[in-house]
């Protein structure tokens, strides 16, 4: 069941006739499902918070549609089930971090009983209980973070917009976020997570879609997005044989002691490569699809959008 | 409603606010303690002085309408950042990202700065007119009266306030925006001179439309203090700034619901 449906969204801001109007979002479509962790990648100004603004009805959308639970973004029940965490907030620094997070709950219409459990449950998930009576406006980046986070998840919500929750967070911080993370997934909850931390998004996301001056360029799972089309790495005692592939398969790459690197013409015909490694007695130990990191699968797609729209 | 009262309440008692309304308090009571003496000396002289009109007969109570009148004028100034202060970028995300519309928003953040400093200057004032009850060992039962049309001013000047900080998110443009309108006032009450002074029909009626475009809170107070009085109550001035208040709070709402954040 998809939880967040974007249909044909345009959202231009209007800055005044001399700068001309900003294209945030073009023209974009995506569905996320529950209980998956959807990583929303874009070099700045890609449009990512503006998606969510628009979710949010922060900002409303030129055109097209968007929809949360299936209601319309100017429907407040939209966001009943909803936790969010903003980009640079700036929580009311007049409140405590269990004030923030008492006022986050009674906005969401909880009961008082179920706020002081949820948000004790939570100041330990965070680490900031000892930090809960002390003002937000003595918190250090990496602590509103925290705390923002937790209020985010005060109303135990289905879905979980993350912009950029492991900014200023430290690195024991940003693996305890990553337990959180895939424990909340585990109760079937979706988290929608913008970063700019690849390796992050890389290590949590079930799916990804790269966003580039607004445009989906891009959208798949980490293991799609991570490997190399059509490429295997194949681990086998070649010895001084030297084995050439015919060109209707595919072709080798590179050829060492402990194995080949072959790009095939379809991926269904490393069966045949196999069979011709097995037919020269080869000894076979690994066949692995090539994999690069995501970082490097985003340079790539992000470059290749540019080249396009240069182009176009 | 409950989280955005809390969290006004939290913001005032931050601001140390409260701090200074004691203040004003203390003042307030040392001037009725002050003004029983002062009391005696009007009765044994028989003074008027010119502009204390009302002050033989009801020296307290007319002390009390102006301790109120600029009580209330105070409580405007020291809320008027609140709202832009829930505006400010990266606060409203957290804010507006509720399950609560705009207008749910709006209405119950300005009931909230209405309860709270409400509550202050009822307080104040019935702290002040306790201990001037006390010196003269009777309680002015007019100080209700008092209490109830400053409150009505109070939320008149809130909706100026909250109008003004939704179109342009800052505090001192919601000063300025009460300081206005309350110069307007003070300018339009004097409608019936001007016309005598004008012999220009069109300036005439264009003045006496704003007069009773206008709020009136300061002829809503002389008017309660005659009704303590014994005259007559005035009703215009209370029907018109009340009018005048719910107009600008719908418009509130409209640019509210259209604001991009």
């Amino acid at each position: 069941m998809a939880v967040i449906e974007i249909q044909d969204l345009t959202k231009i801001y209007r800055t005044g006739m001399r700068k001309g109007d900003i294209v945030a979002v073009d023209n974009l479509n995506l569905g996320i499902e529950m209980g998956e962790i959807f990583g929303l990648l874009g070099p700045n100004g890609a449009g990512k918070t503006t998606l969510f603004k628009v979710l949010l009805n922060l900002t409303p959308a030129t055109s097209g549609d968007a929809r949360l639970f299936g209601r319309s973004p100017s429907d407040p029940r939209s966001r009943l089930q909803v936790g969010y965490l903003p980009e640079n907030h700036r929580f009311p620094y007049h409140l405590t971090g269990l004030g923030l997070l008492e006022l986050t709950g009674r906005m969401y219409g909880m009961k008082q009983a179920l706020i002081e459990t949820r948000a004790e449950e939570l100041l330990e998930v965070v680490g900031m209980t000892k930090w809960a009576d002390t003002k937000l406006r003595k918190y250090s980046k990496g602590m509103g973070q925290r705390i923002g986070l937790a209020q985010a998840m005060i109303s135990d919500p289905d879905v979980l917009l993350l912009d950029e929750p492991t900014d200023g967070v430290d690195p024991v911080g940003k693996i305890e976020l990553r337990k959180v993370m895939e424990r909340i997934r585990a109760d079937g909850k979706t988290i929608v997570l913008n970063s700019h931390l690849l390796s992050e998004v890389e290590s949590v996301a079930d799916r990804v879609a790269i966003l580039s001056r607004g445009r989906l360029v891009r959208v798949g799972t980490v293991e799609e997005l991570t490997s190399r089309k059509s490429q295997y790495e194949i681990e086998a005692d070649l010895g001084n044989r030297l084995l050439k592939i015919p060109e209707e398969i595919g072709k080798t790459i590179v050829v060492t002691s402990r194995g080949m690197t072959v790009e095939l013409v379809k991926k269904e015909y490393i069966n045949d490569v196999i069979d011709i490694l097995r037919m020269k007695k080869v000894s076979i130990s690994a066949v692995k699809p090539l994999k690069i990191s995501l970082e490097q699968s985003f340079l790539e797609t992000i470059s290749s959008a540019s080249e396009k729209e240069g182009t176009a | 409603m409950r989280g955005i009262l809390s969290d006004t309440i939290a913001e005032m008692l931050d601001r140390k606010t409260i701090w200074i309304y004691s203040g004003i308090t203390l003042v307030g009571v040392l001037v009725v303690i002050a003004m029983r003496a002062l009391e005696m000396n009007f009765q044994m002289e028989g003074m008027n002085p010119q502009g204390l009109e009302g002050m033989q007969d009801y020296p307290r109570l007319w002390f009390y309408n102006k301790f109120m009148y600029y009580l209330v004028l105070l409580s405007v100034l020291l809320s008027a950042g609140s709202f832009p202060n829930m505006l400010t970028r990266g606060r409203v995300d957290y804010y507006l990202s509720k399950p609560l519309s705009r207008r749910r928003h709006l209405a119950t953040k300005t009931a909230a700065l209405w309860i709270v400093y409400g509550t202050l200057i009822t307080v104040s004032m019935l702290v002040v007119g306790g201990i001037g009850g006390l010196t003269l060992g009777t309680f002015d039962i007019g100080l209700i009266y008092i209490i109830l049309t400053n409150l009505l001013a109070l939320f008149i000047w809130l909706t100026v306030t909250t109008l003004a900080s939704v179109w342009a998110g800052s505090a001192p443009v919601s000063i300025l925006a009460v300081f206005m309108i309350w110069l307007l006032q003070q300018v339009l009450s004097l409608h019936e001179l001007f016309a005598k002074l004008v012999d220009w029909p069109l300036i005439e009626k264009t003045v006496t439309v704003l007069y009773y475009i206008f709020p009136k809170t300061i002829q809503m107070s002389d008017s309660t203090l005659s009704l303590i009085m014994g005259a007559s109550f005035d009703w215009m001035p209370l029907y018109s700034s009340i009018i005048f208040a719910f107009a600008l709070f719908y418009i509130a709402i409209v640019l509210f619901n259209r604001k991009e954040f």
